[in-house]
């Protein structure tokens, strides 16, 4: 069948339009692995060349640890390269069985069920738990495989203010008549990197009879003194009912992910959830690998205090050179430029001072919230922020922006 | 097969109804037309096979709200318009532009 002239220039039209919007996405090869130093071929074709990344979720710089990548190899030799079925059929290996004992121990949960990906564990367990008769109530600025799991799921949908616990516990106070409540929240927010305010989540809860849903994708393995997550941090481990999480950041930075919690919910997603069901197992190589960056997370605690000591000091030395850089405690530090125009620029500089950064401007952040998007691994070198820092600095003295207020920094750019 | 019988009924002289008032009026006459002539359309037979699938059913009047934004659009349906329009509110503000939260 021929792909027809009308259909393909509707995708050019609305390609170009993306294009002339400034929207396009366009991937940078990378010729080596995931590390805090890259070699990045861009443009496409262009000579490759070493550039500091500041933009990866290798927050505790695992994804090419050669521990993990021997324990996939292992496992890649002793349980094959794939399973050809979805778990429930002949996909389950007790290298499966053995991450969800193990990722229940660390969460400290009851249960845990892995997915192909967070995103497949988000999409699905909201409708396998939650029925027409109950009533999802979400923060406005979870991830956005949340909204399409939300979407999924026949649940009447309402949402609060980010953050805000009065508009949450009015919330909860209109749908007592609902059978019942599941409070849904990021523990860490990816574009701002503020954590949620757990604590008074739970409390809310536990006063209006609703269970809390937690998506710790940005912070599983760092978060928290032993790194478990939002939860250990906000002192009310064992107090969240559902988490959902990512083995495709912190946790060696592949793919899969997980949704653990209270028994009986995490068993009715084994029964129901649809991704789960009808998606094929987590590949072997990448459940060895999980099980040996757990046992390194538990073995030591070096390298989530590290990657604590990294961000304290880059954002100490973005805060001094006059980077205008959003408060907070996790590893996601954005310097806010408020100007699309400007965000954009300025990464591009960076790039050429050997520093890999993105922009991120409307609609991915809302307008007039533009920013370059900072984030930290436990592999960053002093060396390495200090040869960061020094490139920041360059390039924003050129733009002017160094020790600017909001207001100035936009008056700068003009409308 | 016969031609479905159409009625024209002119509004009063110098009448200009709001498009609301259009809308109410011309929902009103299908759910009238619907209710008096119950065994008209196909839906009898549909609804015995869903019947027959073991759904339980019920069909009811109501709102649809929708918003559309560029290529966005959201659609709710509510008993009242204020639910539908809650809804509609609701589906909007949890809109994400793809890359948000990346």
């Amino acid at each position: 069948m021929t792909f027809r002239d009308a259909a393909r220039q509707r995708y050019r039209d609305e390609l170009q339009a993306l294009g002339r919007d400034g929207l396009l996405k366009q991937e940078r090869v990378i010729r080596s692995p995931q590390g805090a130093e890259i070699e990045v071929e861009f443009p496409e074709g262009a000579p490759a060349r070493r550039v500091i990344n500041l933009c990866s979720n290798n927050y505790l710089g695992l994804s090419s640890h050669p521990d993990v990548v021997a324990a996939a190899a292992r496992a890649l030799e002793s349980r094959g390269y794939g399973l050809s079925s979805v778990r429930f059929i002949c996909g389950t290996q007790d290298l499966h069985h053995a991450l969800e004992r193990q990722l229940t121990r660390f969460l400290g949960t009851e249960d845990t069920l892995l997915f192909p990906s967070c995103m497949d564990a988000n999409a699905g367990v909201f409708e396998a738990l939650m029925g027409e008769a109950d009533v999802l109530v979400a923060d406005r600025l979870v991830h956005a495989s949340i909204v399409d799991g939300m979407r999924l799921c026949k649940a009447q949908q309402d949402t609060y203010k980010h953050s805000d616990m009065a508009h949450l516990e009015e919330k909860l106070q209109l749908h007592q008549d609902k059978r019942a409540r599941l409070v849904i929240t990021d523990g860490v927010f990816s574009m701002d990197g503020d954590l949620a305010r757990l604590d008074r989540i739970v409390e809310l809860a536990e006063r209006y009879d609703a269970l809390v849903f937690v998506d710790d994708s940005h912070a599983t393995g760092f978060i928290g003194r032993t790194g478990r997550g939002t939860h250990e941090h906000c002192g009310v481990l064992g107090r969240v009912d559902l988490i959902t999480t990512t083995l495709g950041k912190a946790l060696g930075g592949a793919s899969g992910g997980c949704v653990s919690g209270r028994r009986e919910l995490v068993e009715t997603c084994r029964q129901r959830a649809r991704p789960y069901l009808f998606s094929n197992s987590v590949p072997p190589m990448i459940v060895g690998a999980a099980l040996e960056v757990l046992r390194l997370i538990e073995s030591t605690t070096a390298r989530r205090d590290r990657l604590e000591e990294n961000t304290r000091y880059w954002r100490r030395l973005l805060a001094e050179a006059g980077f205008d850089v959003k408060p907070g405690e996790s590893p996601i530090v954005p310097v806010m430029l408020y100007d699309a125009r400007l965000a954009q620029q300025m990464a591009r500089d960076l790039y050429d001072e050997g520093i890999y950064v993105v922009g991120f401007f409307f609609p991915v952040v809302p307008k007039g919230q533009a920013r370059i998007r900072t984030q930290l691994s436990a592999s960053h070198e002093r060396r390495q922020l200090d040869a960061a820092i020094e490139a920041f600095v360059k390039v924003g003295r050129k733009h002017g922006v160094l020790g600017k207020s909001r207001q100035e920094l936009l008056a700068l750019v003009g409308p | 097969m016969r031609q479905a019988l159409s009625i024209e009924v002119p509004l009063p002289e110098g009448a200009e109804p709001s498009p609301s008032e259009r809308e109410a009026l011309e929902a009103l006459l299908r759910a009238m037309v619907d209710l008096s002539h119950p065994d008209a359309g196909a839906w009898r037979e549909t609804a015995r096979r869903l019947s027959a699938d073991g759904w339980q059913l019920r069909c009811r009047l109501g709102w649809i709200a929708e918003a559309r934004r560029g290529r966005e659009s959201e659609q709710a349906v509510g008993r009242s318009r204020d639910e539908a329009f809650e809804e509609l509110l609701t589906l909007t503000e949890l809109d994400q532009p793809a890359g948000h939260s990346a």
